[in-house]
């Protein structure tokens, strides 16, 4: 009875064991935070680490938006981003987008110009002067 | 490295802490008695030292000072309580408790290390391939470690309605702080946020957890019975497979688990006040670490109030008013109000309560989770049926104990009523939480099952006799009990 009690719990931790080992294999970083800090790297070194920083991105409400808001607010935190547009403008703010687009023309309709295009969908923006 | 020196300290000091229980009538082996100790001790301390950190951080000090003098008041206070409560006990000279042979034990011994290195590499693979853990950890507990880690006065928005972008679910600025907390003293005296803190202290509370596990089996009822249920919570696939994930329904585990943990001490202590101060404490650290443990701690007072009366309470919450004081601030001034989950009028959440097939999709969704904790073949129903058949239940006094499995019962049902009547989407909030909440009351379950089952080989009368660990006293009141 115990050694049966034991040989199954051991077995049970190798199987345990195995589908994490597979899990790992097949999707590592299923969330794409080490991509994510990478691609802001440059960005965040630009801005002081207390800001509030505005956000701007090129996708539709939904769950890909959300994930791309959460990857770009790890990857810059302690600073805090706020999606644009808002009630008060941030004297910085990020783009963060998935294709090819006019980055000025985005950045114009909240309010910003461009700062710095750091490739790969990662733009700096600074706040238009009124 | 400072980091890790200073938690070392906190965890130390909440080993002092424990210096009121009576140690020298450990009933197992010494080295089993200092990790039970240490892994009650060290949750004790880091707990203690993260409610410190934050109250320091709201005082306005520089984040290093705040870390680095939160860890030496727990650390101070644990060696002078030691210094003085421990001196005492080695002065009283109280006798250790007989042991009685337990054949076997070293194959239960190595089972359960293998166990624990296979949690081990587990957690190794998985954090090497995500660094940065699962959902939640990279979107809020970890987050807000960031922003405490950095100081005055970027830390406030770990509790900033807006981050998450201020959409609901994304970044829960009202939830508790002992976690991120904790990860952002190691982040803020190393002075860099790397990865391998958070995780290490994801591997850290899981290990405690099965080290709190062991130790009070070993101390409630027999050694074999404490490897066999670490055996059984390492083994399952809901615990492997959340130690990586760097979330904080591990460490309520472990509060959960070492608050109950306590009560069965102080009910054999005829609700002594150490204990139960210890208990009180734990169970405030729960409410510290997840709203969930709020839950849990608004049970541990009322099932006490009912069981023993005022003084315990009294008793449970004294030991839990420093923490809860710290809670208090957080959830009053510091915390956003979120309304969150629940409906806006009554007659909605009646009509949610009085939704038969809302109670239906939960229901299946329990009864799958608790089919998922282990392949059938190694599942802990089965092999504890298995084991009550081979070395029957404990006697009938001792089975009484099992009385704790109320509380993480009333946990599971707390949460049902919450699923019954959650505005998000029943069937996401399901698939996204639900094995996390059985996650948080698994170990102390398993407590309490085996406090149920009969040891093995069966305990001689003598040695049962000899059973509860506590002063003379006490173990004088067991014996006239029977």
């Amino acid at each position: 009875m115990a050694a049966i009690a034991l040989l199954a719990s051991v077995a049970a931790a190798f199987q345990s064991f195995d589908i994490a080992r597979q899990l790992a294999q097949h999707s590592p970083d299923p969330f794409q935070i080490g991509i994510a800090l990478l691609r802001f790297s440059g960005l965040g070194a630009r801005l002081p680490g207390d800001a509030v920083v505005g956000y701007m991105s090129d996708l539709p409400p939904g769950d890909r938006a959300t994930l791309a808001f959460l990857q770009a607010q790890y990857a810059l935190a302690p600073r805090l981003l706020r999606p644009l547009p808002a009630r008060t403008l941030p004297q910085w703010a990020v783009g963060n987008f998935s294709r090819p687009l006019d980055v000025r023309e985005t950045g114009a309709r909240h309010g910003y110009v461009v700062e710095q295009d750091f490739g790969n969908g990662v733009v700096l923006y600074r706040k238009a002067v009124q | 490295m400072t980091g890790w020196i200073f938690l070392l300290a906190a965890a130390l000091g909440g080993y002092g802490l424990l210096a009121g229980l009576e140690w020298s009538r450990w009933p197992g082996p010494a080295w089993l008695g200092i990790g039970f100790r240490a892994s009650l001790g060290a949750g004790l301390g880091i707990g203690l030292t993260s409610c410190a950190f934050v109250l320091l951080l709201w005082a306005g000090l520089p984040v290093r000072w705040c870390a680095g003098i939160a860890s030496l008041v727990i650390a101070m206070t644990g060696a002078l309580v030691w210094r003085r409560r421990g001196n005492a006990e080695l002065k009283s000279g109280a006798p250790k408790q007989a042991e009685h042979p337990q054949p076997w034990l070293w194959l239960f011994r190595t089972a359960g290390v293998v166990a624990v290195a296979l949690i081990v590499a587990g957690w190794a693979v998985a954090t090497r391939a995500s660094p940065h853990g699962d959902w939640d950890a990279f979107s809020i507990w970890n987050l807000r470690a960031k922003f405490l880690a950095s100081g005055q006065p970027a830390w406030r928005y770990a509790v900033s309605p807006e981050i998450g972008g201020g959409q609901l679910g994304a970044a829960h600025p009202d939830y508790p702080l002992l976690l991120s907390a904790t990860v952002a003293e190691v982040w803020a005296l190393n002075g860099r946020l790397d990865p391998e803190a958070p995780a290490a202290l994801a591997l850290l509370f899981a290990l405690l957890t099965l080290g709190v596990l062991v130790g009070a089996l070993t101390w409630f009822r027999q050694e074999t019975l404490g490897w066999l249920a670490a055996l059984l919570l390492a083994s399952s696939e809901l615990f492997g497979s959340q130690v990586a994930a760097q979330y904080a329904d591990i460490p309520l585990a472990f509060y959960t688990l070492a608050s109950v943990c306590m009560l069965v001490a102080g009910s054999r202590e005829h609700w002594g006040a150490a204990p139960l101060m210890f208990a009180g404490a734990l169970a405030a650290l729960s409410a510290w670490t997840k709203n969930e443990g709020i839950v849990f701690l608004l049970l541990v007072l009322a099932w006490t109030a009912v069981r023993d009366g005022g003084r315990a309470l009294l008793r449970l919450l004294a030991g839990a008013a420093p923490v809860l004081l710290v809670v208090g601030i957080f959830k009053l001034v510091l915390a956003p109000f979120t309304v969150g989950l629940f409906p806006a009028t009554a007659s909605e959440a009646l009509a949610k309560l009085s939704d038969p097939a809302r109670w239906m999709t939960i229901a299946r969704a329990y009864a799958r989770t608790f089919w998922e904790i282990s392949p059938w073949w190694a599942h802990p129903v089965l092999l504890l049926a298995l084991w009550a058949w081979g070395a029957g239940l404990a006697d009938r006094q001792q089975r009484k104990e099992g009385w704790v499995l109320v509380l993480p019962a009333a946990m599971l049902a707390a949460d049902f009523l919450v699923y019954l009547l959650t505005v998000a989407d029943l069937r996401w909030h399901l698939d996204t939480s639900c094995n996390r909440l059985w996650l948080q009351v698994w170990p102390a379950s398993l407590l309490g099952l085996f406090l149920m089952v009969g040891p093995w080989p069966a305990a001689t009368p003598a040695a049962v006799q000899c059973s509860a660990f506590g002063t003379g006293r006490s173990a004088g009141r067991g014996r006239l009990r029977r």
